[in-house]
């Protein structure tokens, strides 16, 4: 800092603002995806296409580590970082982070998503293959708990963004786990504060659509829960809930069916779990079309089996039977339950 | 997994097939080799076939092409190579493959198909029923690409 400067305020470094930390995360990413890409082609070379097509994630996840082992870890900043002149300090801005917060943030932002993404599925295998020998009733139940397990994750990464949105702290989980907060490295003049103040102010606005669109996710759910919540308590005191009444209740006012789940959170039927529809012999378990165990297996008017995706995208083509060439219109396809 | 990364394991598997992705790393593009059926003029020749994948296949079916000004067949557009075969057009289904499609190619020279000519040449003496003139001018084409 310039020893002339008297004021105390101005000996301190400035907390880099949201702004400045996007901007330098965008770099950092660029640059990762370069890596990404050069590490490929060279893995292309060596072990061929189908090696890079199947590790696709772990070598994202290598050139990710490669690039922060070789900058932030060893203490040095990353490209991005310097393009707009920010480095890390600790939570309280007093001083600079110990190795092991940087450890922590390597590892955690590298393979953080990853170890999470596997955890969901591991959880959700654990409850499948429960789900035979158990009641109907509790199968549903268990279904919910998988649901909510995504959400409380998704909710988690909401409420985080919220946060930085708010108050430009930490764009990532991995940083605000470690404590790695960014100051400015040079001092502002005054027109550049003015400016970093409307960025701000920016990002409160986009903090605030955040906000409400949340809001708007999360209500129904909550809905959803409070009434699995009455279902519960009616079906242990011995009442049972009309089932129609929780029907009615998923349409709103307009008529549409809102509270359909996305593809990801609904269950799909994969005849690659042997317990799974035993009624299909073992040499027709595989779909023709993606030569794969079959997802969601569906029938065709004329009886021939396949995945629901792959006839129903096969219709959007030509609305007849890939096997026998009857007709075949998607709204006539059945998904077997 | 990818349908054509399936494919390719088990063509790969079997080494009697002659039919390969250009480079290991692409996919997308595939060359073929089928030889001249028994009993035609195309027996004792060679032929290569060029294979693209679209982005949609199995939905869509592969664009298959011979090499320009080397297959004399009245399915064929002899300039372009560019083949006339039902199967590659409206009747395709994604139950078909890329070895079907090359047999399917491979069939076409021993049954041609008066139908829809590509070389109106041997088009004409096809739908005029000379089959000897039809073998000989096929015959003459490929010597003279000798
Ligand atoms: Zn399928
Ligand atoms: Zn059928």
């Amino acid at each position: 800092m310039e020893p002339k400067e008297s004021d105390a305020d101005e000996r301190t470094l400035h907390l880099a603002d949201a702004a400045s930390i996007v901007q330098a995360n965008q770099k950092d990413t660029q640059i990762e995806n370069i890596l990404n890409e050069k590490l490929t082609e060279l893995l292309t070379l060596l072990k061929g296409q189908l090696f890079t097509n199947v590790h696709t994630k772990h070598i994202s996840i290598i050139s990710k580590l490669v690039y922060l082992s070789l900058t932030t870890l060893i203490g040095r900043k990353t490209l991005g970082e310097e393009y707009v002149d920010i480095f890390i300090v600790n939570k309280s801005n007093k001083g600079l982070v110990k190795r092991y917060q940087r450890l922590v943030f390597v590892l955690g932002y590298t393979l953080g998503p990853f170890l999470i993404q596997k955890l969901i599925k591991f959880w959700k295998l654990r409850n499948g293959s429960g789900e035979g020998d158990d009641s109907d009733d509790d199968s549903i139940a268990a279904d919910e708990n998988v649901i909510s397990i995504e959400t409380i994750i998704n909710c988690l990464f909401d409420i985080h963004m919220l946060l930085f949105y708010f108050k430009g702290a930490y764009y990532d989980i991995s940083r605000r786990v470690s404590g790695l907060r960014y100051v400015t490295g040079h001092r502002l003049t005054n027109s550049e504060k003015q400016l970093k103040q409307k960025n701000a102010n920016t990002y409160k606005i986009l903090g605030s659509v955040l906000l409400l669109q949340s809001i708007s996710t999360y209500m129904p759910l909550l809905k959803t829960g409070s009434q699995l919540l009455i279902k519960k308590v009616y079906t242990s005191s011995g009442k049972t809930l009309n089932d129609s009444d929780m029907l009615v209740d998923k349409r709103d006012k307009s008529g549409s069916i809102s509270n359909v789940p996305d593809d990801s959170r609904s269950h799909h039927f994969n005849l690659s779990d042997k317990d799974c529809f035993k009624f299909i012999p073992e040499n027709s378990r595989k779909c023709i079309l993606c030569l794969s165990d079959m997802t969601d297996p569906s029938c065709a008017p004329c009886g021939h089996l396949y995945c629901w995706k792959c006839i129903t995208n096969w219709c959007g083509e030509k609305e007849d039977c890939p096997l026998c060439r009857q007709i075949c219109r998607p709204q006539h396809v059945i998904p077997l339950r | 997994m990818s349908r054509l990364i399936k494919e390719y394991k088990t063509i790969n598997a079997q080494d009697d097939i002659l039919l390969f992705p250009e480079t290991a790393d692409n996919l997308n593009n595939w060359t073929a080799m089928i030889t001249g059926p028994p009993n035609t003029p195309y027996e004792g020749h060679d032929f290569k076939l060029y294979i693209s994948i679209p982005d949609a296949y199995p939905n869509s079916p592969p664009m298959v092409k011979f090499h320009r000004e080397a297959m004399p067949h009245v399915n064929v557009n002899y300039e372009t190579g560019e083949i006339c075969l039902d199967i590659l057009k409206g009747e395709w289904s994604p139950v078909y493959n890329l070895l079907y499609t090359v047999q399917s190619i491979e069939r076409l020279l021993s049954e041609p198909n008066a139908d829809s000519p590509l070389n109106l040449e041997l088009g004409i003496l096809m739908r005029e029923g000379d089959k000897t003139a039809y073998d000989s001018l096929v015959r003459y084409y490929l010597q003279r690409q000798k």
